[in-house]
């Protein structure tokens, strides 16, 4: 049904996208040495060495699969995406069913073997990306039938992120919508229906602030408006980490001599908060290192994106471009206090060894497209 | 410029770069601009999670008297900070010093597995090679280490040198306060997030000492506990029972059900029996505090949940009343002093017990034994020699008085004559006599070869004579029960004994009630594998061979008798009441099982009963001639077939006669003479009918105006 177009022969070790490659591992390695300052020292009885132990074979596995899927020329995702769509869909329906996690306030946990438990809807925004390119693709190129290949991409995004609402998992289904709407952006739809959208959306979030949101996410965003009346409740973690950052200064105080990370003063500061370890321990320098890492990584995606081969590799790396944006900036935002509290983890640092697998996952994408893409120099044998 | 506001990549970069330079504001407005700001905030908001200990349920009297409360106790609590290990010995041994210094005790778990002068293993350890072995891997930095740890002292110095890291200008006495101090660091997860306790109850001044000193003990806070306090302590031992500190495997097993490591728990009485009341739920709080670990700001609490109190069916004062009687004729018996002085005292009596219960509902108004005790001493750490020099003398079976051991439901004691209304119950109901009925005691009776011979015969008075029932159980006439019970037969008798709850437990709401043993066909064949005999028959009859009940099972028996047949089951919990808004979350229903008896047996036997206080040769007289209620009553003096011994006194009674309110059994080991128990019951009804003039407890009785005119 599909017909792929092979891109002809390429030099893996010459084309390889360096750059960006060097650019994750090393704010990977970076994260390492925050989380283990970050769990030397946890609550209760939660292991620390344990999740260590989970983040580097996260780490280790993550790697490898990114150089693997990496070799694999992006096209042939085009099908392969069709498959990994379902399986995610079907992983999606599966947690609403036997899913863990549903005291924390959403029901988005599997537990497996081997693994420990994961979060399918982490699969399921790159599965999503995958699959809804190839139809924006077709949009895009103008092929016939333009409008039933607009309702398709519509109906393949809902799919998803209706299903995480159920768990309910409204950070998530905010990514989901986030990387959506960067990808349309992208596809050039026109400024008015955005502005359209906006406006349509204040109705929405009117009626769901009265009839969807739970009581503990409307005192987050209440939390987040007004910090010093919810200093108790919701903003205290959010307080907690603003000290700490800000108690870092220039220099930081050294890793492993934060304070407030050492004496378990930020909550789940192995993973939400963990921009606070950073802040507090390597200072406003570390983050600023941290900062520009994570930047370049991803205004090197949108050079990718840009130069990709086809509209297809464009596209799916573009999407995958926004979901680590979304990421890093809403977890970045939310520790230092201007974005609303959201259970969304730092990309590469956060505790999490699934997280990491798919974080390199969505990488090894990119390098794949990033490999094939349009040089400017001679030896483009396209 | 256009163009490139056209092309959406270098927009959509641009808007990530715009976020980057937000961040990156946000990041220069809390890092530098108020950085310092910060900084001195973080030094003094560290959260912490904080325990609150829940008070246990108070037990109180049936007026809401308290019996058992709690009261706040000082608790010195660390976490741990940021300090190198050798100011943390040498802060360790300030504490020590002062705790030391103020008396109070401290935290010493490693003297379970380690002692020194001379050097020796512990309690823990020292029975169990395996137990040792694993200790010593669990003290082992490096695995190999445990083949430095040999002897006692190789173990001392392993753990001062490498474990420890125990400076050497210490001496090893020093040395050893610290690590007694580290050791429990190690053992309750220490931890820069909550406490742990190093001291419990300690005195104000230590409390003060280090409040006043805390720049000098960083980590070290001072907190308060509630403690365990019980009033009227030993009056009231043997009900409320006690509580004590949970030992490592109850621990193990319960620390699920939310007991922690310092946690108390119900051992005996009451307070084992209403656990899952009195315990509470203990609640935690989030505090914010400084380096140092003192408190800056409280962030919230889930509150602790009081245990409930339960509320007892006893009556304190007269109680009290109970237990000073039974100490003094009990004194007095020993010193053969008063009436006392009789021959067969030996002066040998050391112990009894009493029981009171009001007939119409089963609650239980007095239950205690001589000797008794101060549970309190349960609640002194382990490391208090004198408390537990006491323990083990509560439970040292060389010491005649048991002072623990709760008589009133698990002694079991030879009711002797106090049987014998139960045998005239018997004969009435399976129509063996009437109340009119003669029997004649010649003074002896033969048996299956054996003589029986009337006591009053034997000591060179005459014999009774013609008998019928009242006189017979006035004068306590062995003969004529004899007499009785052979004509009606063993099953006869043990068939109304099991009507009354005689030989089986009541049911009494404490833990350890003892069976009582009715002597019986199957009794014998079970435990001496012989038939029985009428002789048996004829010694049952009055009290004596196997038979042997406690006092609540006599308590119990004579309230039946009192209240027309009613065995209820005897209780000492009244009802639970939430300690919080005081609403009743349990209330105590009587529960009865009925007897079979005619009222006309009641009144036939009671004539008898009431003649043993009233009539001029009724056995106790002597004690109730000027008492302005009349009382039935039956006295008993129990052989032990123990000749070295005094005989044991029993005196069972309900009053008033025609309208019983309260049903009593004494009895006192070794007190010769049933009626030398009587006094006990005589001064409880004293009170309880408030001839003491303290208005008593029931003001509706009136004296009976009858009994005055006699």
């Amino acid at each position: 049904m599909y017909s792929v177009e092979k891109t002809k022969s390429y030099n893996y070790v010459k084309q390889f996208d360096y750059a960006l490659f060097v650019a994750v591992l090393i704010l990977s390695i970076i994260g390492l040495f925050v989380l283990n300052s970050a769990t030397r020292v946890m609550p209760g009885n939660i292991n620390g060495d344990r999740i260590m132990l989970m983040q580097s074979l996260g780490f280790a596995i993550g790697v490898s699969l990114s150089i693997i899927i990496s070799t694999i020329d992006y096209k042939d995702f085009k099908i392969i995406g069709i498959v990994l769509y379902i399986f995610s869909i079907i992983l999606l329906v599966l947690v609403l069913f036997i899913g863990t996690g549903a005291q924390q306030g959403s029901q988005s946990w599997l537990r497996v073997p081997l693994i420990g438990s994961f979060q399918p809807s982490e699969l399921a925004k790159i599965t999503m990306v995958v699959f809804v390119s190839t139809f924006l693709e077709r949009i895009k190129e103008g092929q016939k039938n333009k409008n039933g290949n607009i309702a398709k991409f519509a109906v393949y995004c809902m799919l998803p992120i209706g299903l995480v609402l159920l768990e309910p998992d409204f950070g998530t289904a905010m990514v989901f919508i986030f990387i959506i709407v960067v990808m349309v952006y992208i596809c050039g739809l026109e400024y008015k229906y955005f502005w359209g959208c906006l406006l349509a959306s204040i109705p929405v979030i009117i009626l769901s602030w009265f009839f969807v949101l739970q009581d503990y996410q409307k005192s987050r965003i209440l939390a987040f408006l007004a910090p010093e009346k919810y200093k108790q409740g919701a903003s205290f973690n959010v307080t907690h980490s603003i000290t700490a950052i800000g108690s870092g200064q220039i220099f930081g105080k050294g890793l492993y001599q934060g304070i407030q990370t050492q004496n378990a003063g930020v909550p789940v500061k192995e993973s939400d908060f963990i921009f606070s370890v950073i802040g507090e321990e390597l200072g406003f320098i570390g983050a600023m290192v941290v900062l520009v890492l994570i930047f370049f990584i991803l205004i090197r995606c949108v050079y990718i994106a840009k130069k990709a081969r086809d509209s297809y590799g464009s596209f799916l790396v573009i999407g995958l471009t926004g979901m680590l944006s979304i990421h890093f900036i809403e977890n970045i935002g939310m520790c230092i206090g201007i974005l609303p509290v959201t259970g969304i983890p730092l990309p590469f640092i956060s505790s999490g060894g699934s997280a990491m697998v798919t974080n390199y996952i969505a990488v090894g994408i990119i390098l794949s497209v990033s490999m094939r893409r349009q040089r400017t120099i001679f030896n483009n044998t396209q | 410029m256009k163009e490139r506001l056209k092309d959406r990549f270098f927009m959509f970069g641009a808007f990530l770069v715009l976020m980057g330079v937000v961040i990156t504001g946000q990041l220069v407005n809390l890092q530098i601009v108020k950085g310092e700001y910060y900084d001195t905030q973080s030094q003094r908001r560290l959260l912490n999670n904080v325990q609150i200990v829940a008070p246990r349920g108070n037990i109180v009297d049936r007026n809401g008297i308290p019996i058992a409360v709690n009261r706040l106790g000082f608790v010195v609590q660390m976490i741990k900070t940021k300090t190198d290990t050798a100011s943390l010995n040498e802060m360790l041994l300030r504490l020590v010093n002062i705790f030391e210094k103020n008396n109070d005790t401290y935290y010493k778990s490693l003297s379970k597995y380690l002692t020194i002068n001379p050097f020796a293993f512990g309690s823990a350890v020292n029975q169990s090679e395996s137990k040792l072995d694993k200790w010593k891997k669990e003290m082992a930095v490096k695995a190999k280490d445990v083949e430095l740890m040999n002897t006692p002292e190789e173990v001392f110095r392993y753990l001062r040198t490498v474990k420890f890291k125990i400076d050497n200008k210490y001496t090893d006495e020093e040395a050893y306060k610290i690590m007694t101090m580290r050791y429990e660091t190690l053992i309750r997860g220490y931890s820069s997030t909550s406490p742990i306790v190093l001291a419990s109850d300690v005195s104000e001044e230590t409390v003060a000492e280090v409040e006043e000193r805390h720049n000098e003990f960083p980590g070290v806070t001072t907190d308060v506990e509630p403690k365990r306090k019980y009033i009227d302590a030993e009056t009231t031992a043997h009900v409320v029972g006690y509580v004590r500190g949970l030992d490592q495997s109850e621990y193990e097993r319960l620390k699920d059900s939310g007991y922690e490591m310092n946690d108390i728990i119900g051992k005996s009485g009451i307070e084992l029996q209403a656990e899952q009341d009195l315990k509470g739920k203990d609640g935690q709080k989030r505090i914010e505090v400084d380096t140092g670990g003192r408190l800056t700001e409280e962030i919230d609490q889930k509150p602790a949940q009081p245990g409930n109190d339960v509320v007892l069916t006893l009556d304190l004062k007269l109680q009290k009343v109970a237990m000073d009687s039974l100490k003094k004729n009990i004194e007095m018996i020993r010193n053969k002093q008063g009436a006392a002085n009789v021959k067969n005292n030996m002066g040998d009596a050391v112990a009894g017990s009493v029981v009171a219960m009001d007939v119409n509902n089963g609650e239980v108004l007095v239950l205690g034994n001589y000797p008794s005790y101060d549970p309190s001493v349960f609640l002194e750490g382990a490391d208090n020699k004198e408390a537990q020099k006491i323990i083990t003398e509560l439970f040292d079976p060389n010491n005649e008085g048991k002072p623990a051991f709760n008589r009133a439901i698990s002694g079991r004691y030879a009711p002797g004559s106090t049987f014998k209304p139960l045998v005239g119950i018997a004969g009435l109901e399976e129509g063996y006599i009437t109340p009119d009925t003669i029997i004649n005691d010649p003074g002896v009776y033969d048996v299956d070869g054996m003589r029986f011979t009337c006591m009053e015969y034997r000591n060179g008075q005459p014999a009774h004579g013609d008998l019928k029932l009242d006189r017979a159980l006035a004068t306590s006439c062995n003969i004529y029960f004899h007499k009785l019970g052979v004509m009606m037969g063993i099953d006869n008798i043990d068939k109304w004994a099991r009507y009354f709850g005689l030989g089986d437990v009541t049911g009494i709401d404490i833990p350890n009630e003892a069976k009582g043993i009715l002597a019986g066909k199957e009794y014998k064949k079970k435990v001496y594998n012989d038939e029985w005999r009428r002789a048996d028959t004829a010694q049952a009859a009055i009290g004596q061979l196997y038979n042997a009940f406690t006092p609540i099972e006599m308590a119990n028996y004579v309230s039946t008798l009192a209240n027309g047949g009613k065995r209820f089951k005897p209780h000492l919990i009244k009802r639970v009441i939430s300690s919080s808004d005081g609403s009743v979350v349990r209330e105590e229903k009587p529960q009865y099982e009925q007897v079979p008896i005619k009222k006309e047996t009641i009144d036939a036997v009671k004539k008898g009963m009431v003649a043993v206080t009233n009539a001029e040769d009724g056995t106790a007289v002597s004690v109730f001639h000027d008492f302005p209620f009349q009382v039935a009553g039956k006295t008993g003096t129990a052989e032990t077939g123990d000749i070295h011994h005094s005989n044991n006194g029993v005196f069972i009674c309900y009053a008033p006669a025609n309208d019983p309110k309260i049903a009593i059994a004494v009895v006192i080991e070794r007190g010769v003479f049933g009626y030398l128990a009587a006094p006990v019951a005589k001064d409880i009804m004293a009170e309880y009918f408030g001839l003491n003039g303290t208005g008593g407890t029931e003001d509706t009785v009136k004296p009976d105006e009858a009994v005055f005119t006699r």
